[in-house]
């Protein structure tokens, strides 16, 4: 099992704040309403007493209807790791962190180079990360430009399963023909469609369309995941004052209805499908016109999204970690801890944003490793001061006396570990010592450790017949335009 | 008649969105020549405010106002332009998201500081194929054509797009850009479009410059 433990949640809202926010987004439903793009959504949702507008597609729902759905849903998520010292267990008391993914572009890592990115960098990312100590579930991290179009993301799919060990989540089924891929080619790695349904190795990401619009082929895609038993992401991300309304508390009551709605057409389709709450309800720059991912809003509403997902009893994926800066620097490192500080202690479990930069673009492997290392500082903040007569020491103290020294007490090395954070790429030593050490850089430092990284071989590789496998099914569907798939 | 147009300048600066149709109305009763009221007073109007826009001093929603308010006001006066005469003189610029991806807040942002700078946006919004967007470009009888794609996946829309243009013959009749997240300069070359902008006053700058003697 992975994951880090959170002792005691620091919460964004209160009892109220989660109340009024619930109530809103139910009356939002029954009054206002989602748009649904699918047809097999509305269906379900008619058949289950909703209101359908025939004409705009507007789906309105009866308070009862989303109670009975929220009940109906699975109470624990287990994002499955093709080995199971891998396993990220959802069970709202830990937080895991997952790598950003998808981006377009890479900071080559050996020239430094901005360009398109490849897929030896999604390889890359992979195989760093599994060096990472915080890093528990994997996203395809970059979409290899030099694959063609249509079995882009099934080649990313493969090299994933080849480079890592850790669980898989993507966020590129956006059809019922994408999602039946997912599953052909994840039930390929664990041996059979039964075996996936038990410990399902992918979990997949479908956004709505703020504000308050499923899409139809996200929808249906997420349906056929839920047959698989498969967990799915509904990630709902207004953004404020564009999509969603400025105030945080009014884009989050978008989200929620959103979210509520998708997570209604889920169980009616597959009673007790897993489902987890995604946010990333993050500001949009309203000088520049940039996406602020980075920005501390971010986390946290994200860490408000916890709250009301726990509310429901569903685990929240997180955006957050993110950064807008061009490069990787002190920009990128200030929005990172940013946007991920509330979530790491508002209890996330689940946060996805480390290692992009330009806004979830462009992939620095640099920044994984620089990332990792925030983690393990806001690891130690979110572990809290724990106070007991142990903890206290007054018999230490007693000891030790005015004048004297704490340095060669046993008590001291008994609790050295868990009280201080322990840098690993952090640089304290004196100006002179660095100096004559190179006056590296931690970028410099964070790509060493990225070669190191590199250097170390695959954990648990996936088994030649198995690579064999995977081949065949992508061979099969760039025969097939996706259309007529 | 001037000083109406002074107020329907001021109504789009000042972002008056539920007083413009009213003004409009009575500008017209007054006699105010249709097209003046729009090229004189409301693209004026726009043109400071995109201004300030750009050099940081008003926010995105202002901006959105701003248009918003003039959007009111050209639909009462536009309709009252005589058929036949001298229509209005601002370029059009077809604007669409390409078939397969949904994104459309830089789209719309682009759409925003387009009318901002004066030209005409027509939005016929997102997942659109190329078939539909080279018919409607035909029939507006667009100048730029602009399409965003957000991405991988359905980047060769756009190569497909210019590539069917050329095929009907519609190439030279627009200018065609492309622009979003993953589309890079060398992209743009590429596929052979008439450039791209990596945000929405940099798309302005490439539009201006593409059409530049025809404003
Ligand atoms: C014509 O001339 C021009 C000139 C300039 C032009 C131009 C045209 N168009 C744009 N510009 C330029 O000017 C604009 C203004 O400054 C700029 O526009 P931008 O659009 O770049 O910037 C906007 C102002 C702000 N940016 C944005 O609005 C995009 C931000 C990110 C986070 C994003 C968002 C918000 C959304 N998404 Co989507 N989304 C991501 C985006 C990551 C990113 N940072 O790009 C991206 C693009 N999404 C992605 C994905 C995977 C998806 N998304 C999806 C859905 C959505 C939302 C609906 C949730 C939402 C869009 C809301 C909306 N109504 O538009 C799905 C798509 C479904 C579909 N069929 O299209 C889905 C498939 C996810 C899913 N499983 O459901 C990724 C694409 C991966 C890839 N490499 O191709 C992605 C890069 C995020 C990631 N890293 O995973 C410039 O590019």
């Amino acid at each position: 099992m992975t994951g880090i433990a959170i002792r005691r949640p620091y919460p964004v809202l209160d009892r109220e704040g989660i109340e009024k926010i619930h109530a809103a987004a139910m009356q939002g439903l029954e009054r206002v309403g989602v748009r649904i793009g699918t047809a097999r959504g509305r269906r379900l949702l008619k058949e289950a007493g909703a209101h359908v507008d025939g004409r705009t597609n507007v789906v309105k729902f009866p308070p009862a209807l989303i109670q009975e759905c929220v009940r109906k849903t699975a109470k624990r998520v287990v994002l499955y790791g093709r080995d199971s010292s891998q396993d990220a267990d959802l069970d709202l008391k830990h937080v895991h962190i997952c790598n950003d993914g998808n981006g377009a572009m890479a900071i080559d890592y050996d020239t430094g180079e901005r360009r398109s990115s490849v897929a030896d960098d999604l390889m890359r990312s992979a195989r760093v990360s599994n060096a990472l100590d915080n890093l528990h579930v994997y996203w395809p991290m970059t979409t290899s430009m030099d694959i063609d179009a249509r079995i882009r993301s099934l080649v990313d799919y493969k090299l994933s399963f080849m480079n890592t060990d850790k669980h898989v989540q993507v966020c590129t089924t956006v059809s019922e023909t994408a999602a039946r891929e997912l599953v052909a080619m994840a039930s390929a790695v664990v041996g059979g469609e039964k075996e996936l349904r038990r410990r399902p190795i992918v979990s997949s990401v479908s956004t709505t369309i703020a504000p308050l619009q499923q899409e139809g082929g996200n929808i249906d895609a997420a349906l056929v995941l839920g047959e698989a038993g498969v967990p799915v992401a509904l990630f709902t991300m207004p953004t404020p004052g564009a999509s969603g309304p400025v105030t945080l508390a009014g884009s989050l009551t978008v989200a929620a209805m959103e979210f509520l709605s998708g997570l209604a057409m889920c169980q009616l389709a597959n009673p007790g499908a897993p489902v987890i709450w995604g946010n990333g309800i993050a500001p949009l720059d309203m000088k520049t016109t940039t996406r602020g991912g980075g920005g501390p809003e971010h986390g946290l509403d994200g860490a408000a999204i916890t709250q009301l997902a726990h509310h429901y009893g569903v685990p929240s994926l997180c955006g957050g970690f993110d950064s807008t800066a061009s490069v990787m620097g002190t920009q990128a490192a200030i929005e990172t801890f940013a946007s991920g500080m509330s979530l790491v202690l508002g209890g996330a479990d689940l946060i996805v944003g480390i290692g992009l930069i330009e806004d979830a673009r462009t992939l620095s492997l640099e920044k994984l490793v620089i990332d990792d290392e925030i983690i393990n500082m806001l690891r130690r903040i979110a572990d809290g001061i724990v106070v007991n007569d142990e903890t206290i020491a007054l018999d230490v103290i007693e000891r030790v006396g005015a004048g004297g020294t704490f340095l060669g007490q046993r008590h001291t090395m008994r609790h050295l570990r868990e009280e201080h954070f322990m840098p690993k790429l952090l640089d304290r030593r004196s100006y002179d010592v660095w100096l004559k050490d190179g006056a590296k850089s931690i970028e410099q430092r964070a790509h060493a450790k990225v070669l190191e990284a590199l250097a170390e071989p695959v954990p648990h590789p996936l088994e030649p017949d198995v690579v064999k496998e995977l081949d065949e099914i992508i061979h099969r569907a760039a025969r097939t335009p996706l259309a007529a798939a | 008649m001037q000083d109406y147009i002074e107020r329907l300048r001021k109504a789009v600066i000042d972002y008056d969105m539920e007083g413009m149709t009213k003004l409009a109305e009575d500008a017209l009763a007054a006699g105010l020549d249709p097209l003046k009221a729009i090229e004189e007073g409301l693209a004026l109007g726009i043109r400071v405010v995109g201004d300030k826009f750009g050099a940081g001093e008003l926010f995105l929603p202002e901006l959105v106002m701003a248009a918003e308010a003039m959007r009111a006001g050209v639909a009462v006066f536009e309709p009252r332009i005589p058929k036949g005469g001298k229509g209005r003189v601002a370029p059009k610029v077809l604007l669409a998201t390409v078939q397969d991806d949904i994104h459309e807040i830089g789209k719309n942002l682009v759409g925003t500081m387009l009318t901002a700078s004066g030209f005409q946006v027509i939005d016929i919004g997102v997942n659109q194929p190329c078939e539909t967007i080279l018919k409607k470009a035909k029939e507006i009888d667009a100048v730029v054509v602009g399409v965003s794609a957000l991405m991988t996946t359905s980047m060769p829309r756009m190569k497909e797009l210019i590539e069917s243009a050329e095929g009907r013959g519609a190439r030279d009749v627009h200018q065609f850009i492309v622009g979003g997240a993953p589309v890079t300069e060398q992209y743009a070359k590429d596929i052979k479009s008439d450039g791209t902008a990596g945000d929405a006053s940099g798309a302005v700058k490439l539009v201006h410059g593409l059409v530049g003697d025809q404003k």
